[in-house]
């Protein structure tokens, strides 16, 4: 090799994955959400009107993390709209109205503003309308969050679960697991990195002790275990994730290294 | 692409395998990319030239040369412009490498043809075809030989070139001979001879040597002649101890061909050289050696961790740094599950390493990478299939280093489905267990369970005379509508795990002696024996019962921690609360069951490990019960278990503590792994794992991470110590990460090594109690009195964070290998040098209040280059104080490269220590400062 100005080695790159980046903070930097996707399912040429609409929707989409396609398949009576996530069928849609609020609405951008201002996580009260199960949780989740010392940095927010304003919102959490929508019991849910939803913690699930392993994991370093299958899904937004606050957790632990853990 | 000065990383995927030429740069494969580096260190696309070279690209004057499996292009470099072909080639043969040399390309195809090309066309090439072998004929010595020894094949190495002989072995064996003779002339006739006999290179290779015989491999020989006592030279001549060395332990013999007063002289040499492990026969004419059993200290490796017990850890304490090449290559790298499939690891027993592959099992020798037998099973395919691999791995193109193969659980889930004994290994197919003669691969019975319910053999182990089987799969219905299920198949398919029954047999009649049905399925995770028990886990697979817990709901009755009688079944107790995880470890020293989850990469969903219970078998009590965060099946070693990083007291569940190697202080024991899938391993002395490359801690020193470079452990765990070797069969088939070399191998200790960790070490601040500081040394080192040594300037890994300051003129670095400097203790430290150092300032503490304390300063020097006595000089300052005038290292060493150690006890320093070298002819040098808080006060200066 003659003699060069450059001293540049040229390797093939490996990456170390050792991490000390709570799993929260790593999550949001280097996670995208998983894209969704949006079919409209016809039998064949399509009108004007739906081709207008249509383009009108992928419009919007590139803010989310959402995926249009129009879809020929002639074995239906009419056509529809159908929203995906991997290989699962979330909700059907008859009319383009029904899609109102579908990648947006009041309390997702609340969550999204609070993971971009440096949260440990949202946790989100999914309540059923039935007054004494609903209070019975929220008075453990007040309880062990006033006690835990990652309290102040997260955020408890309520959801009514037939809030028509949310009812996207609600339906793709109601689809975290395949029975939620069965079951009429509270339930809490973990939101964090880029609208990352945990599997929720229900009825008498919604303890103390449940409520501080949730909040064990977001405090965690990250992990090779973890970033390989990530739990839980992602929620249909149109934040950009982009120049996030820095995670407010790394305040705490550095002053408190007793609460460091993997 | 890196830059080398910092390490910073210029571009990630510039393109694949490059000939480097100054600034430019060739990317090969399917095309040739030009590129150059510019000033800012990016690389500019110059041209893209349509030719392939994915299997080799060398460039030899104003030409490159590309080779593919198609044929060779040669190619002429036109500055400014894209290359312009000269000519091509094509093949039927795959060329795998070309060489250029004296005016010649040379291109080797994978068949071992050696094509060589001039610089213009010949009409007839010249062709030297591979000479049939001449048939060799049988002699009587020989078939002496081989009656008395038994041995027919393996490694032989011959003292003494008797040709008759070397032909009658070559006839009648398939021994690989490696002959010595001490006259030259004859092994050159012995060569020209066998060669035109047409005996290829790999059957008999001829040496010469004089007096010594060079270093031979350790434990490679399966039969050594010396049928020449001359060639063993004379009394102190240490050629018996070289030979028994290198004899093949289990079954390597030595048979010298001497009588009456020889042989007698011959028996009392050899059998006086301090190897107990030989057995010693005679007759009228010979005498024979015989090395039986394993080497002392060393031990196996089987099932899927170690033992039966699930230790993950191997009793080998023969395994330790420094490590060096046993041997390399062996067998094909086909021979191996796909390496993300994570299929059962190799189980490692009397000398021969078990390994499964697609549809084949084989066995290697360990101490020669030799294959001993491979076989080939008909089911085995199928029950592998979404096991250990799946439809992302092409079958049809197993080489193709495209993505293949998905990562799966496999055997991290399954468990394993062999497992091998000195006498047979036991191999479930479907629903039967095949008996393999470890020796010959031969099927030498089959058990079935009798029971026309058995569709498949799950769980599989080996206590005593017992075989113990898991009848038919449990299976988790509904799991297949659950959402995480749909969302990673992979990593949720809990139907694998556990078997709805276990059963024990006699191992080797196959008489049925006990079954078991269980309330939900026995985890194989925790299928486990020891003292004349087994352990069970009878449960739910961990996500599920998380899944249950997150809503509140109780797990379901009947989940319980089982203790059996191993040989009756009966159950002696069970434990009902607190039933959690899936994996049980059994330490027999302790009499401690360990109750865990086996969490790693690619591991099913639900295995994090959070908790850890430890029970004492005897009194069934709860030792302790502890959150302890982990990420690696827990090893139990000894007094201690270690995890992916940390480690804690067995009998306490603490962590374990160390001292900071600098001041002193109390911190939590932990050792850095780099990127890597797989687990990590013990064995008595060392923890071995995937770390990037091939990666070690020598438990015997808190000195970091050490790297074994040049290639990669398995993305399955294969860097396994057993029977005195860290074995590596090669399992990066079809991976395109860029190590050197991609083979098999295996390592033994050699003390004579050097070797370097990554010391990971951050300085807190706190008063440094002792610190060395080895400059320019390629990494750090603790040495035998528990100083760490840092390299200095710190340029590989996170910089320790202990401010340095130096000043320099004509700066200058020096660095030599360890075994060039003649030094008792620390050649490592000597080895390397910074030249011109005017001034060097360590920080000794942040604190701010430092009273002054008293220090040992330990300067090591050696010089690097051929200086006479009075060319270099220099004094030496500490603390603005001359310790030394006209210090002349080739003049106080009496020659380059022996080490000199200047001691200068009871320097004062608070802050920070400095040190001047103020030049009085040439420049200055320095190899280390070693630098040690004293106690008491002393003002006595010395010399070392």
């Amino acid at each position: 090799m003659k003699s060069s100005g450059w001293k540049i080695v040229i390797v093939a790159a490996w990456i170390s994955l050792a991490c000390t980046t709570k799993v929260s903070e790593w999550v949001l930097l280097n996670a995208p959400a998983d894209r969704y996707l949006l079919a409209y399912f016809h039998q064949g040429a399509l009108p004007d009107p739906v081709i207008r609409q249509n383009r009108e929707i992928e419009a919007k989409i590139p803010q989310a993390n959402l995926l249009f396609k129009q879809v020929l398949k002639k074995d239906i009576d009419r056509p529809y709209y159908a929203l995906y996530y991997k290989n699962r069928l979330f909700a059907r849609y008859d009319d383009s109205r029904a899609l109102a609020g579908l990648t947006s609405s009041p309390m997702r951008k609340k969550i999204a503003a609070e993971l971009m201002e440096g949260q440990l996580c949202v946790l989100l009260y999914l309540t059923t309308g039935n007054s004494v199960k609903d209070m019975k949780g929220m008075e453990v989740i007040r309880k062990t969050l006033s006690a835990s010392p990652f309290g102040k940095i997260i955020t408890l927010v309520e959801l009514d679960s037939n809030d028509p304003e949310e009812q996207h919102f609600a339906n793709m959490l109601l689809n975290v697991e395949e029975d939620l929508k069965t079951i009429s019991e509270p339930m809490l849910f973990g939101i964090f990195g880029q609208f990352r939803v945990l599997e929720p913690l229900l009825a008498k699930g919604i303890s103390g002790e449940n409520i501080r392993l949730m909040i064990d994991f977001f405090t965690a370093d990250c992990s090779c275990v973890i970033k390989d299958d990530l739990p839980g899904i992602s929620m249909l937004c149109e934040e950009t994730w982009k120049d996030p606050v820095p995670a407010r957790v790394n305040k705490i632990l550095d002053e408190n290294p007793q609460l460091m853990h993997r | 692409m890196y830059d080398s000065e910092n390490g910073n990383l210029l571009s990630a995927n510039s393109g694949e395998y490059p000939v480097v030429d100054g600034n430019e740069v060739y990317f090969s494969g399917k095309a040739i990319t030009g590129a150059k580096i510019q000033p800012g260190k990016k690389a500019e696309t110059l041209w893209k030239a349509n030719v392939s070279a994915t299997n080799d690209l060398i460039r030899a004057g104003d030409d490159l040369y590309a080779a593919d499996s198609s044929g060779i292009t040669a190619l002429r470099l036109v500055a400014g412009s894209p290359p312009v072909v000269k000519w091509r080639y094509p093949l039927d043969k795959n060329v795998v490498r070309l060489l250029a040399a004296n005016g010649r390309l040379i291109a080797v195809t994978g068949d071992g043809a050696i094509l060589v090309f001039g610089d213009s066309p010949v009409s007839k090439p010249m062709v030297f075809p591979r000479q049939k072998p001449r048939i060799l004929k049988s002699t009587a010595k020989a078939g002496r030989i081989v009656r008395n020894t038994g041995v027919r094949e393996g490694y032989g190495l011959l003292l003494g070139g008797d040709i008759s002989l070397i032909e009658g072995l070559l006839a009648t064996t398939s021994l690989n001979l490696i002959v010595y003779d001490k006259d030259s002339a004859r092994i050159k006739s012995l060569r020209e001879y066998f060669d035109r006999a047409g005996v290829p290179a790999e059957r008999a290779g001829f040496l010469h040597f004089g007096r010594e015989l060079p270093l031979l491999p350790k434990y490679f020989s399966s039969l050594t002649i010396v049928s020449d006592l001359t060639c063993t030279g004379s009394g102190n001549s240490s050629i018996p101890e070289e030979l028994l060395s290198a004899a093949r332990p289990y079954d390597g013999k030595i048979i010298i061909m001497a009588k009456g007063k020889e042989k007698e002289e011959a028996l009392k040499r050899f059998s006086s050289a301090g190897f107990e492990d030989f057995t010693v026969a005679e007759g009228k004419d010979y005498c024979l050696f015989a090395r039986t059993g394993p080497l002392k200290g060393s031990s196996t490796w089987t099932h899927n961790y170690g033992n039966i017990a699930n230790t993950v850890k191997s009793d080998d304490e023969l395994v330790k740094a420094p490590l060096g090449i046993l041997w390399f290559g062996g067998s094909s790298n086909l021979d191996v599950l796909p390496r993300h499939g994570h299929g059962p690891g190799e189980q490692v027993i009397d000398g021969r390493l078990i390994i499964q592959g697609i549809n084949s099992l084989s066995a290697r020798d360990v101490y020669t990478g030799r294959v001993l037998w491979k076989r080939e099973f008909k089911r085995l395919m199928d029950d592998s299939w979404l096991v250990y691999y799946d439809e992302s791995y092409d079958e049809e193109n197993p080489l193709d280093p495209k993505y293949n193969q998905v990562h799966m659980p496999g055997a991290n889930a399954r468990g394993t489905n062999f497992i091998a004994t000195k006498e047979y290994v036991y191999l479930i197919e479907g629903n039967r267990c095949n008996l393999i003669d470890i020796k010959t691969g031969e099927t030498a019975r089959v058990f079935e369970t009798g029971d026309d319910s058995t569709k498949e053999l799950g769980y599989i182990g080996v206590y005593d005379d017992l075989l113990i089987l898991g009848n038919n799969f449990a299976e988790y219905n509904g799991m297949e509508n659950d959402s995480i299920r749909l969302k990673n198949p992979l990593f949720t398919d809990y139907n694998l795990t556990a078997s709805r029954e276990l059963l024990a047999m006699d191992r080797f009649t196959g008489k049925m002696l006990w079954r078991m049905n269980a309330n939900h399925g026995f985890i194989h995770n925790s299928v486990i024996a020891g003292d004349g028990k087994l352990f069970c886990l009878d449960k739910l697979p961990q996500y599920l019962e998380t899944k249950l817990r997150r809503r509140g709901d109780e797990p379901p009755v009947g989940s319980r921690l089982l203790y059996h009688d191993a040989r009756t079944g009966n159950i002696i107790h069970q434990e009902t609360k607190d039933v959690f995880g899936t994996w049980l470890g059994y330490s027999a020293e302790h009499q401690l069951l360990l109750q865990a989850t086996r969490p790693s990469r690619d591991m099913l969903n639900g295995e994090e490990g959070k908790r850890m219970i430890a029970y004492d078998v005897v009194t069934k009590n709860k030792i302790w019960d502890k959150e302890i965060k982990y990420a690696n099946p827990p090893i139990l070693h000894n007094d201690k278990i270690y995890t992916n990083g940390e480690a804690f007291h067995l009998l306490s569940g603490d962590p374990l503590m160390e001292k900071d190697p600098v001041t002193g202080e109390e911190l939590k024991w932990s050792f850095k792994r780099e990127y890597g899938c797989g687990i990590v391993s013990a064995s008595e002395h060392l923890l071995s794992f995937r770390s990037a490359s091939a990666g070690f801690v020598n438990l015997e020193s808190m000195e970091g991470t050490g790297s074994l470079g040049g290639w990669k452990a398995g993305c399955s765990t294969n860097l396994i110590a057993a029977d005195g070797v860290l074995n590596s069969p090669d399992y990066t088939r079809t991976c395109q990460c860029p190590y050197q070399n991609q083979t098999s191998l295996a390592l033994i200790h050699m003390p004579w090594m050097a070797y370097w960790t990554n010391s990971n070490y951050t300085w807190n601040g706190s008063p440094v109690q002792k610190l060395g500081l080895n400059f320019n040394a390629p990494g750090d080192r603790v040495s035998s009195d528990n100083v760490l040594w840092l390299e200095y300037p710190f340029t590989a890994g996170t910089p320790p964070g202990i401010p340095v300051k130096m000043d320099t003129t004509g700066f200058r670095k020096f660095r030599k290998e360890p075994f060039m400097i003649s030094s008792e203790e620390t050649p490592w430290v000597s080895a390397s040098a910074l030249e011109g150092i005017r001034s060097l300032e360590v920080t000794l503490t942040k604190e701010v209040t430092v009273p002054e304390a008293f220090f040992t300063i330990r300067l090591y020097f050696a010089e690097p280059e051929n200086k006479k006595p009075g060319e270099r000089v220099f004094d030496i300052f500490l603390q603005d104080r001359k310790v030394s005038a006209g210090f002349d290292i080739a003049g106080e060493a009496g020659q380059s490269g022996r080490e000199v150690i200047k001691t200068y006890h009871g320097i004062p320093a608070g802050k920070t220590l400095k040190l001047d070298l103020q030049p009085l002819k040439g420049n200055t040098l320095i190899c280390g400062i070693e630098i040690l808080r004293e106690t008491p006060l002393s003002t006595i200066e010395t010399d070392k």
